[in-house]
């Protein structure tokens, strides 16, 4: 609790001071004698405010653009006008802030290249009446002359709008800076060397008396793109802020003044709206990048996790058989051995050998299989797949009085081959005769019945139907059914349908729930193995 | 088969299960007779032949508990050991509700399979001693005449003498007689004796 309040402290504190040092700071050019200038980073330290925290920071802004009046300024407007003024912009960044989070929620961290693009959009829609009503009471007070009016306004706008797309995306891309990100910033060379090509590019733009300074700045786009390319947004921000800083420090500093301040405004733009959208794209694809791999590692975690318990049941068959005939062997040796039959011992011991390694024979397939968890694929025909694990269905459906059956329609399984995995593939056959198994002994069914139709689609595809004359799958289970633990079954893992979904559709194939009048019918289809 | 020695008719289709076990057993000294499928069992095996199944549940073909269920259908007493190696309680529950006297998880413990074996062929060759008194009862019963079929009835319901004679309209003293007659007959040295096998083996069926 105290720590909280310490640091809600810290940050009214903070925020003004910043506030006003930043306006301070950035005070330079003034057109007239008033707070016009090329870009206002205030307004943006404003709306990140508003934005991280929430619009009712709103009388923490007012107090900071008051404060900066105060001193930067130093009341050089009346009283009134100046609280008038200050009113306007702590409402319209409130207005535009709520908008942004309420009304378009759109993410204050920058994800998707939509929170960019509507930030955007509202900043410039907002700023804009806010410079109209700002510039409009210093012309009825007669500080601006009437034809400097609509030059004044687009200045103090594009200043504003320039103000905001540079400081707020940084700070809220950054918030809260840690000392491992300032040490990641300094601690590459790549990050090392992209500075240094910033400050010489400037040098080279503005420092150097030989060129005409504006002429020249076409380079300064070049390390801003090769930053947002690599570091996404947070690389392009920061670049930004610095190439903004490296500007206006060089036209600060050239006494021979070419450029005018709109000059100065739409380079700044186009720096930052570029640097901002490049950086965005590269960081939403950077994500979704990221977003997949997770997706595959938790997919392949779930995959060996689901055939574990199918492992560990078939391994417990196939292990026992070699311990029952070795523990057989060993009392029958002991039993030679008292009868003094060293012929027969000699022999039994033999056949103790080959058990033992028949045992380890399947501990070393066992650990080939979970071995990374690997997809293995190879080139097998229909009728080799559909061998390879119809011993152990139709056995299973056998014990729960299941009559399954297989029929090839229109296609030629000795001939038609496919590339595939075969322990995953036959992991989904197997889900599906085992789903269509529970569903007819879970319910009252008058038939048992379950048909394997394989056959090709249009499209020449493998496809493969799995139908039952179950109950069918009740309608709200069907939206859901292919979610990872999504189960009608009381003690099942809800991972069968998902993980066959995932196995077929990263064999470049679909698996859907066909509708029918009776029972369920799951239909599958493989791409055909192309001849090379 | 040409003997009616008990014997061990052990089917599992793992070869070297079947080789070890059978090889564990005959040691021990039973006669044995290893099969690969539950079907070869079926057409090799009749009714006459005393001893005991020891059965694994997962065969390729038929099943352990088809079989199991086979046997009762055909009448067949023998009785079953059953085998599994997935310890399931499911499949203990099927085996035990089919009739079988124990169940045996894989890998067998192959001391309790020899204690299995030897209290399996207790039992079958009691049932079978138990079976072939009461054939031989039922012939010697076929010799009895009407009257004294209707004696013993009545000495079974447990009617003295007296109520006998009353309910046949004889004197006391012929019902003696007729009791006499069919301990005769049926070879036994008191009346009890005969009472016990034929309350046993619910024979004498006669209409009231």
């Amino acid at each position: 609790m105290r720590r909280t309040k310490n640091h809600l402290a810290l940050l009214l504190i903070g925020y003004v001071v910043v506030y006003v040092l930043v306006d301070r700071v950035s005070y330079i050019y003034p057109v007239a004698p008033f707070a016009i200038t090329p870009w206002n980073p205030q307004t943006g330290l404003a709306l990140a405010l508003l934005l991280r925290f929430g619009v009712r920071f709103w009388p923490l802004q007012f107090a900071g653009a008051l404060a900066a009046e105060w001193y930067v300024r130093d009341f050089q407007a009346p009283l009134g006008l100046i609280l008038l003024s200050c009113a306007i912009m702590t409402a319209g960044y409130t207005a535009a802030s709520a908008v942004l989070v309420g009304k378009l929620r759109i993410d204050p961290t920058f994800t998707r290249l939509r929170d960019l693009n509507w930030f955007m959009a509202v900043v410039i829609a907002f700023t804009l009446p806010i410079a109209l009503s700002y510039i409009m009471m210093f012309l009825f007070d007669g500080l601006i002359p009437p034809d400097e009016f609509l030059m004044d306004v687009l200045i103090y706008w594009v200043g504003d709008v320039i103000g905001i797309i540079v400081t707020t995306p940084l700070l809220l891309v950054h918030w809260p800076v840690t000392v491992n990100a300032l040490r990641r910033l300094f601690g590459s060379r790549e990050n090392i060397a992209q500075i240094i090509t910033i400050l010489c590019v400037l040098w080279g733009v503005f420092g150097w008396n030989v060129t005409d300074e504006f002429k020249y700045f076409y380079p300064l786009f070049l390390p801003l793109i090769w930053i947002a390319m690599r570091h996404g947004l947070k690389g392009a921000t920061l670049a930004i802020l610095v190439i903004q800083l490296g500007l206006i420090i060089s036209v600060q500093r050239s006494e021979q003044r070419y450029v005018t301040v709109l000059e100065l405004q739409a380079l700044m733009f186009a720096l930052a709206a570029t640097g901002l959208f490049l950086g965005m794209a590269v960081t939403e694809r950077q994500r979704a990048e990221s977003m997949l791999s997770q997706r595959e590692v938790i997919l392949n975690r779930a995959l060996r996790f689901a055939s574990a318990s199918e492992m560990s049941s078939a391994l417990a068959h196939e292990l026992n058989q070699p311990l029952s005939a070795i523990g057989g062997y060993v009392s029958s040796c002991r039993l030679l051995l008292s009868a003094r039959q060293p012929e027969r011992l000699h022999d039994t011991l033999e056949k103790v050998t080959a058990e033992v390694a028949r045992a380890s024979q399947v501990i070393h397939r066992l650990r080939d299989f979970y071995r990374g968890g690997v997809t293995k694929l190879e080139r097998i025909t229909v009728a080799e797949l559909f061998e390879g694990i119809w011993s152990s269905v139709i056995k299973k459906a056998e014990r729960h009085g299941v009559n399954l059956k297989i029929q090839f329609d229109d296609i030629l399984p000795e001939i038609f081959q496919i590339f595939i995995d075969r322990i995953q593939l036959e992991t989904v056959v197997h889900n599906l005769v085992a789903n269509a198994i529970d569903a007819l002994v879970a319910g009252p069914v008058e038939r048992r019945e379950i048909l394997i139709t394989v056959g090709k689609d249009p499209a020449g595809r493998l496809r493969v139907e799995v139908r039952d004359t179950g109950p069918g799958v009740p309608m709200e289970m069907q939206s859901r059914l292919f979610d990872v633990f999504e189960t009608t079954k009381p003690e099942g893992l809800g991972l069968g349908l998902g993980i066959s979904r995932s196995i077929i559709e990263a064999h470049g194939g679909k698996l859907w729930l066909e509708p029918t009048a009776e029972g369920a019918c799951f239909i599958f289809t493989l791409p055909a193995a192309t001849d090379e | 088969m040409n003997s009616l020695e008990p014997t061990v008719f052990l089917v599992d289709d793992d070869p070297a299960v079947r080789d070890s076990l059978s090889l564990f057993l005959s040691l021990k000294g039973f006669r044995i007779q290893p099969f690969a499928s539950a079907e070869d069992f079926l057409a090799v095996y009749s009714t006459q032949y005393p001893g005991c199944l020891v059965l694994d549940v997962q065969l390729s073909g038929m099943d352990g508990l088809a079989l199991q269920a086979r046997l009762v259908e055909k009448n067949i007493g023998l009785p079953v050991i059953v085998m599994t190696a997935y310890g399931d309680v499911a499949t203990a529950r099927a085996a035990l509700k089919g009739g079988a006297v124990d169940f045996l998880e894989k890998p067998i413990d192959v001391e309790l399979l020899y204690k299995a074996v030897h209290e399996a062929f207790d039992r079958d060759r009691s049932s079978r001693i138990r079976e072939s008194e009461k054939i031989e009862l039922e012939a010697r019963l076929s010799f009895l005449s009407e009257r004294e079929k209707q004696v013993l009835t009545l000495v079974v319901d447990g009617k003295h003498n007296r109520e006998i004679a009353a309910a046949l309209g004889i004197s006391p003293r012929t019902v003696e007689v007729h009791k006499a007659r069919i301990m005769e007959k049926c070879r036994v040295p008191r009346l009890t004796d005969l009472l016990r096998i034929v309350l046993k083996n619910s024979l004498l069926q006669s209409p009231r």
